[in-house]
């Protein structure tokens, strides 16, 4: 579905992401862990073709899409949801989704709102009137308008109250029963974890680890590093 | 009656600042830079339409949706020649203003070597109607109502349409635009335009009502610029109602003015002072806030 080869990027002179190779099959809940600024936004925005990579090669769907602009990656089925201003703030609830389904000639709201009802019954209301969990829903909401085959999502429980982040997480676990793919960053790696079925450990811009949900839980090391485990 | 007169004269005056400040407006919202060339976008359209009304002999009316199309055109053009490029550069927000002062000089003395330093005038009617005590010209009711459609379509566009809902969200949020798959530059072209053609239009409505010479649009930029700030930077409602307060603040100075026997001449002074008096007591504006509606 996705694949990532030795990817090399950055802003301007300096590298933050370096050499870095991941991929994600159909189907599938990959999530990517890693410490404060080590480049996990970098290495989304470089897939999404916000920042150009300065080598390496990324693919879709078997398709080269290195250095594709966002908006040809939207009508090719990939989704966005930035870690901040992930929505048109001073843009109706309604407006945001319909941001959302530009692409699209008849967007299917009825099953938005079935799968985030906040959304509906504040859909005339400022995005920058919502609550820090609805503004999420609506983020999320915003880029599923498409119907994303492959959602990519930046820290998408950052800020939120531990049961806002259950919800969150149900709602990405909901996306793969409808048959896409997701691709997580998170530093609240422990929910994130909780569904994903493989992961990705990134420090400072190289990947460090990988491997299957269960592997990163029990790694020792890992755990104590980034999960917050105690002892050894 | 005298204050029929005024009333009058302002909200002429108002007509003549709205479109053309919510050209400057429309193109900041998205790009974030004061466009210093939009003077000159403001008289190329007045000359547009004079070559239509006078040299082609046709209707003003024709002339003006010239004036608007080939505004936008050229609105178009500073874009794609120049601020583009600035963009792809990643230049910061005073380059591209400086660089707007830059385009506005080059315009303007190619009006001069075109038509000449000289006043000239349009060929139209001079009907004047009578209200309330006050007098009124055909062209003068033409301004306003002309105005006062295409903010409404304005309106329409940017609540009801996919194109101006797009804009609001490029302006809004540029990356979160491009991640919902719109292709940002093709709107920019569209901001451009309309922005662009707008200021034809005011130059229109600023020659009709005066004259044309090629300072035209520098003569009324600074109440532009007064009128985006007095309404909240970026704010399409705010520079509607402020255009409107510019009008009347104006002509009813003026008139103050004169009853001191100071000398009208001081009247751009109203603007500018309106205009640091908001900046000292109320920066963001009457509508401005950080996400100005
Ligand atoms: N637009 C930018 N221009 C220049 N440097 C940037 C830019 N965005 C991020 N950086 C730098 O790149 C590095 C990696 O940032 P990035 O946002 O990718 O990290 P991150 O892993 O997502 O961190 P966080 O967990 O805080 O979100 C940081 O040192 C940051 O300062
Ligand atoms: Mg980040």
């Amino acid at each position: 579905m996705l694949s990532v080869e030795n990817v090399v990027s950055g802003y301007g002179e300096t590298t933050v992401v370096n050499d870095v190779s991941i991929n994600v099959a159909p189907g599938e809940i990959v999530v990517i862990i890693g410490p404060n600024g080590c480049g996990k936004s970098t290495l989304l925005k470089t897939i999404f073709g916000l920042v150009r990579p300065g080598s390496g090669k990324i693919a879709f769907n078997g398709e080269d899409i290195t250095g594709a602009k966002p908006f040809e990656l939207v009508r090719k089925g990939m989704g966005f949801v930035p870690q901040t201003e992930n929505v048109f703030a001073s843009l109706s609830v309604m407006e945001n989704l319909e941001m959302g389904g530009y692409t699209i000639r008849a967007p299917d709201l009825e099953e938005i709102f079935r799968m985030f009802p906040v959304l509906e019954e504040k859909k005339k209301e400022r995005a920058s009137s919502l609550s820090g969990g609805e503004r999420q829903m609506l983020a999320m909401a915003r880029a599923l308008m498409t119907r994303p085959k492959l959602l990519l999502l930046d820290e998408p429980s950052a800020g939120l109250a531990p049961k806002m982040v259950e919800v969150v997480m149900e709602k990405i676990k909901e996306l793969r029963e409808g048959d896409s793919s997701v691709l997580i960053i998170e530093q609240n790696a422990k929910s994130a974890l909780s569904i994903a079925d493989r992961g990705y450990i990134m420090v400072m811009g190289k990947k460090v680890f990988e491997g299957k949900t269960h592997e990163i839980l029990d790694h020792k090391e890992i755990g104590r590093l980034y999960l917050g485990k105690r002892g050894g | 009656m005298f204050l029929t007169q005024l009333v009058i004269n302002s909200v002429v005056t108002g007509s003549i600042y709205v479109l053309i400040a919510i050209g400057l407006t429309i193109v900041y919202r998205v790009l974030k830079f004061a466009n210093f060339s939009h003077a000159e976008l403001i008289t190329f359209g007045a000359y547009m339409a004079y070559i239509v009304n006078v040299s082609l002999g046709m209707d003003l009316f024709y002339g003006a949706l010239a004036a608007f199309l080939l505004t936008g055109a050229l609105g178009i053009a500073t874009d794609r020649l120049v601020f583009k490029k600035l963009r792809k550069n990643g230049s910061n927000v005073i380059s591209m203003m400086i660089a707007s002062i830059g385009i506005g000089l080059v315009l303007r003395q190619s009006i001069q070597e075109k038509w000449g330093p000289n006043q000239v005038w349009y060929d139209i009617e001079t009907r004047t109607f009578e209200i309330f005590g006050g007098s009124i010209t055909e062209m003068q009711v033409y301004i306003i109502l002309i105005s006062i459609a295409l903010i409404l379509i304005l309106h329409f566009m940017f609540t009801r349409t996919k194109l101006g809902k797009a804009m609001r969200g490029v302006s809004d949020n540029p990356q979160l635009a491009m991640a919902s798959g719109i292709d940002t530059e093709k709107i920019l072209l569209w901001v451009w335009f309309i922005g662009g053609g707008l200021a034809g239009i005011g130059g229109v409505f600023r020659g009709a009502d005066t004259r044309l010479v090629p300072l035209l649009g520098w003569e009324i930029i600074l109440s532009a610029f007064a009128v985006v700030i007095l309404g909240g930077i970026g704010s399409f409602y705010g520079a509607i109602i402020a255009a409107y307060i510019l009008g009347f603040a104006e002509n009813f100075g003026v008139s103050i003015l004169s009853d001191l026997s100071i000398s009208t001449g001081y009247r751009p002074a109203i603007a500018f002072m309106i205009l640091i008096i908001v900046l000292i007591v109320r920066p963001s504006g009457i509508m401005g806030k950080k996400e100005a509606a």
